[in-house]
């Protein structure tokens, strides 16, 4: 076969090209500290990466909700236990008003504790967190209970203002969870706490102790109410907590399968680099040497 | 003398040599040069006495050395290695464009919005969340309306690309004409014209980069070139092409001959071509479908949602229905049909109660006999609001004290007079959203008499649809522990409610669920009370109320500050498959496309790479054969340098002899 310069020249330039060529990727690479600098480095790959990033978007979504759900629950939750001790407080008070050893005195300054303990439960009722109520459903900026008073200011009555529908976010695929109640199913569910807790300081402050016995039933009843919801408020917060985890968990390991499929491992790029530029370096040196040589030399 | 004759004979020949030898090497660089040789013959001499003595040697002709099938190998695969070129460099300039996979990208920037909408998930009413929600939706519109205006510059890039390629072919099939003509004449007067045929081959090996080439050898060296069956160049007249744009893309035509198209399939040109008139316009149409998609889908949402300040006084149309095509074919989506329709519902300020008002609507009329219809429509059905038609767009104004919305999907206060006979009737509330996928009527009915919360009693329901047989009947018992105004499961996510009051036995009261409050979106049509305007990606934008006061995001069926019905909706449309006809989500069908644009520039990469090497190689194999070899050359320069001093040795040998010859006499 002949050989012309003119071949020497082209296998030269042509394999110079290639070989830049694969150092201009591994350059860009380096340079990057990516694999995957457009689509077509590898589909696969990048598609496989775009879905991820996506993935953990919603994942940190779903983390965000559930904090904020974690967080009203455990207003909720705090606000409840306390409306329980109270309630408890009114069951004695109320209890030691049946027996019949307490005179009128008596009897007016146990009416005053009930009442005492009246307020603090709307109050406990209208608890805010940043500017809104848990327990008004979506009507997050109204207090939840409205109270009406006498001339003495005297809590009457006790109306629900909130909402009947709760708002809700998503907490994973198809998932949602409540981040306010709805106040009327715990304070008025099976019993109507404030009303009971009103009839029973009436009740003590004129001494009827039939109707403060019936009211003690009826506030067991509401107390019931309240426990019941604490506990569904708590095992509602173990599946925000179990949810939770698993979501840091997806997150991490689609962390981990994102960084696999699209950084570079940059030590084996530098011993593909150095690869490349022996490889280039032999190329010109031959290059060198096999195109200088002519009939010229020895003539 | 004979002998002086063979000396001046062998010296022209020697020369001559020399001269084809010189030329070599002077071209051994010149692209498209073949080797010349001379073809030495050997002069015949006169018989002298039986004896024939030659008389020396001359040059017969000068010809290239060619390997037919070479050239043609070559110049074969010349074409496929420029369309596959041509093809992977507009899509690395495509997919450069796309900017995927980074943050930037829009497969990212629809994340984010989705993600925006989620955030305000839990806090609906916070202003501050909701400006964020509209960024992220007009950072979308952005992404879209630079891809396709990015879109459009690659094709007018490659509507320039033709161009200049159709130009250049003409150029080239001109001098290629040219130069049959000038190789005709010479070799018609008996002189070969070597080099010529190398300046007219390399020009067809040019034509080739840009087209599918044949070449058929014709008499006295001359070519004709064709391309697709159409003569590009017969001997010594060619033929020009023209470049034509149609509805179909771009057409190569032969210049004059109406109709007659040139089927470029090989060359840069017809990977232009390819480029231009089949994946551009594809990916053109996904990412506009993918753009009315996304926005109708929303807007499909979003119109029948309600802002931060409820139901509007005022509203009016973004978009301009002046066309007299029917509003099914004007691009927003809306099926066509006789039979859609659209629920207005009417508020009554003063007294919270809302009426419901369902229009009929024919989807097949001109949009601006639609338009009409449905102003007169809705100045004919529905009370306290007044429609008009300003310049295109409709207009809906509310009267003092009432207000209107498409949001709450059934009447909240369905008790109509007379339905509860009892005396202080209770007013039963319907609350919550309807996740029914069609439109249902519950028809409830007291089986029994008594006061609300003090009295049992037993409530029916029969569940039907509109005009259809009974599908089921729900039965509640409603006791003393009931709380006037407590909320009661229903289903499908509905709940009511029965205030204090009495009912009678047989008492009753009816509403009907819908599924859709605008059954083919004709309020994304019109503009009304919608996120998105623009028809595809090359206008599609956040709506100028929403961007204003991002309290108009209709995120709600209510204007309670905790409302994110709508907006749990939107979200849930980031895994549904919205687009392609239904058929993929919205990042699947990017992501679809993305990866077409990614594999198809690979493959071409690769087949580029292979056909290159290929041509490398056959550029190779005609260099063995005919490329110029200075060292070769430098020898048969010595050799004919020799032959040159021999011949002048033996003119001065003869000489000489004639010299003594003379002394002799």
């Amino acid at each position: 076969m002949r050989v012309t310069q003119s071949m020497l020249n082209r296998n030269v330039t042509y394999w110079i090209s290639r070989n830049l060529e694969d150092l201009a990727t591994v350059n860009e690479q380096l340079s990057t500290g990516q694999k995957l600098n457009t689509i077509s480095d590898d589909v696969l790959a990048s598609g496989r990466v775009l879905r991820l990033e996506r993935e953990n978007e919603a994942i940190q979504s779903y983390v965000r909700n559930l904090g904020l759900a974690d967080t009203m629950l455990s207003f909720a939750t705090t606000s409840l236990e306390q409306a329980s001790e109270t309630i408890a407080r009114v069951k004695e008070l109320a209890i030691q008003a049946a027996t019949e050893t307490y005179n009128d005195s008596n009897l007016q300054t146990i009416a005053a504790g009930v009442d005492a303990s009246l307020v603090t439960l709307v109050a406990l009722g209208n608890i805010e967190y940043q500017g809104t109520y848990a327990f008004s459903g979506e009507a997050v900026h109204t207090a939840s209970f409205a109270t009406t008073k006498d001339a003495a200011g005297e809590i009457q009555s006790v109306a629900y203002e909130g909402a009947m529908v709760t708002t809700q976010v998503n907490v994973g695929p198809r998932a949602v969870t409540e981040v306010n109640l709805v106040g009327q199913e715990i304070f008025r569910g099976d019993g109507d706490l404030f009303q009971t807790v009103i009839d029973l300081r009436e009740a003590i402050r004129v001494g009827d102790q039939d109707e403060i016995n019936r009211l003690i039933g009826e506030l067991d009843v509401s107390h019931t109410d309240i426990r019941q919801a604490l506990g569904t408020l708590g095992e509602r917060q173990d599946q925000l907590q179990v949810l939770a985890n698993a979501s840091e968990a997806f997150l991490q390991r689609n962390d981990e399968v994102i960084a696999n499929l699209r950084d570079a491992d940059v030590a084996e790029l530098a011993v593909q680099y150095s690869s490349l530029m022996a490889s280039l370096k032999v190329v010109m040196k031959v290059a060198a040497e096999t195109v200088k040589p002519s009939i010229f030399d020895f003539l | 003398m004979a002998g002086f004759n063979i000396g001046v004979n062998a010296l022209r020949a020697a020369a001559q040599q020399m001269q084809v030898a010189s030329d070599n090497v002077a071209n051994a660089n010149t692209e498209g040069y073949h080797v010349k040789r001379a073809t030495v013959t050997p002069i015949s001499g006169p018989s002298i006495g039986g004896v024939r003595i030659g008389l020396g040697c001359t040059v017969q002709d000068v010809s290239r050395v060619r390997d037919e099938l070479i050239e043609y190998a070559l110049l074969m695969h010349s074409q496929f290695r420029a369309r596959f070129g041509a093809e992977a460099g507009a899509l690395a300039n495509l997919e450069t464009f796309l900017n995927e996979p980074t943050d930037a990208g829009l497969d990212a920037q629809l994340g984010k919005f989705f993600e925006s909408l989620a955030e305000l998930a839990g806090t609906p009413d916070d202003m501050i969340v909701r400006e964020k929600v509209v960024w992220s939706a007009q950072a979308v519109c952005d992404v879209f309306n630079h891809l396709d205006a990015e879109f459009r510059n690659i094709a007018d890039s490659l509507l320039n690309v033709a161009g200049l390629a159709v130009e250049n072919i003409n150029a080239l099939t001109e001098r290629i004409a040219e130069l049959n003509l000038q190789i005709k004449l010479s070799e018609t007067g008996g002189t070969s014209a070597p080099t010529l045929k190398d300046v007219r081959d390399q020009l067809i090996t040019e034509l080739s980069e840009l087209v599918n080439v044949t070449v058929y050898e014709e008499a006295y060296g001359v070519v004709n070139v064709s391309c697709a069956g159409t003569l590009l160049v017969s001997g010594a007249q060619n033929s020009e092409l023209e470049l034509v744009t149609s509805d179909e893309g771009m057409l190569i035509r032969r210049s004059g001959a109406v109709g007659h198209q040139v089927d470029v399939c090989e060359g840069s040109l017809a990977g232009t071509l390819q480029v231009a008139n089949n994946l551009l316009p594809r990916y053109q149409s996904i990412l506009a479908d993918l753009a009315d998609s996304f926005r109708r889908a929303i807007n499909l949402v979003h119109s029948t949602g309600l802002g931060s300040n409820g139901r509007f006084d005022r509203l009016e149309g973004l978009n301009l229905l002046t066309s007299d095509t029917p509003l099914c074919d004007l691009g927003y989506g809306v099926p066509s049909g006789t039979s859609e329709t659209l629920v207005i519902n009417v508020e009554d300020e003063a007294t919270g109660d809302v009426t419901q008002y369902e229009l009929t609507l024919d989807t097949t009329q001109a949009a601006n006999v639609f338009i009409t219809s449905l102003r007169d429509d809705i100045n004919a059905s529905v009370p306290h609001v007044a429609a008009s038609v300003d310049n295109g767009r409709l207009v809906l104004q509310a009267d003092d004290g009432y207000a209107f919305g498409f949001a709450t999907p059934y009447d909240p206060n369905p008790a109509q007079p007379g339905d509860i006979t009892a005396a202080s009737p209770t007013s039963p509330t319907i609350m919550d959203a309807y996740a029914g996928d069609r439109d249902l009527v519950y028809e409830f009915s007291f089986l029994n008499g008594g006061e609300i919360g003090v009295d049992t009693m037993t409530v029916q329901i029969d569940v039907r649809e509109p005009s259809g047989p009974l599908l089921r009947t729900l039965t509640h018992t409603i006791d003393e522990t009931y709380d006037p105004g407590a909320a009661l499961e229903l289903e499908n996510g509905l709940k009511y409610s029965l205030g204090a009051g009495n009912v009678a036995a047989a008492d009753g009261f009816s509403f009907t669920a819908r599924a859709s409050m605008d059954t083919a979106g004709v309020l994304d049509a019109l503009g009304l009370n919608v996120l998105f305007t623009g028809l595809s990606a090359a206008s599609i934008r956040v709506a100028d109320p929403v961007r204003q006061d991002p309290a108009n995001l209709a995120i709600g069926i209510s204007e309670a500050p905790g409302d994110n019905h709508r907006l749990l909706e939107m979200i849930e449309l980031e895994s549904a498959e919205i687009a392609a006809s239904g058929s993929a989500t919205l990042h699947d069908y990017y992501r679809i496309m993305l990866g077409e644009i990614a594999t198809t520039r690979n493959t071409r990469d690769l087949q580029y790479q292979t056909e290159d090497q290929l041509v490398n190689d056959l550029k190779n194999q005609r260099d063995a054969v005919s490329g110029v070899s200075v060292d070769e050359e430098m020898i048969n320069l010595m050799a004919a340098s020799t032959i040159y001093q021999g011949a002048l040795r033996l003119i001065k040998a003869i000489d000489d002899s004639l010299d003594d010859l003379a002394t002799l006499v």
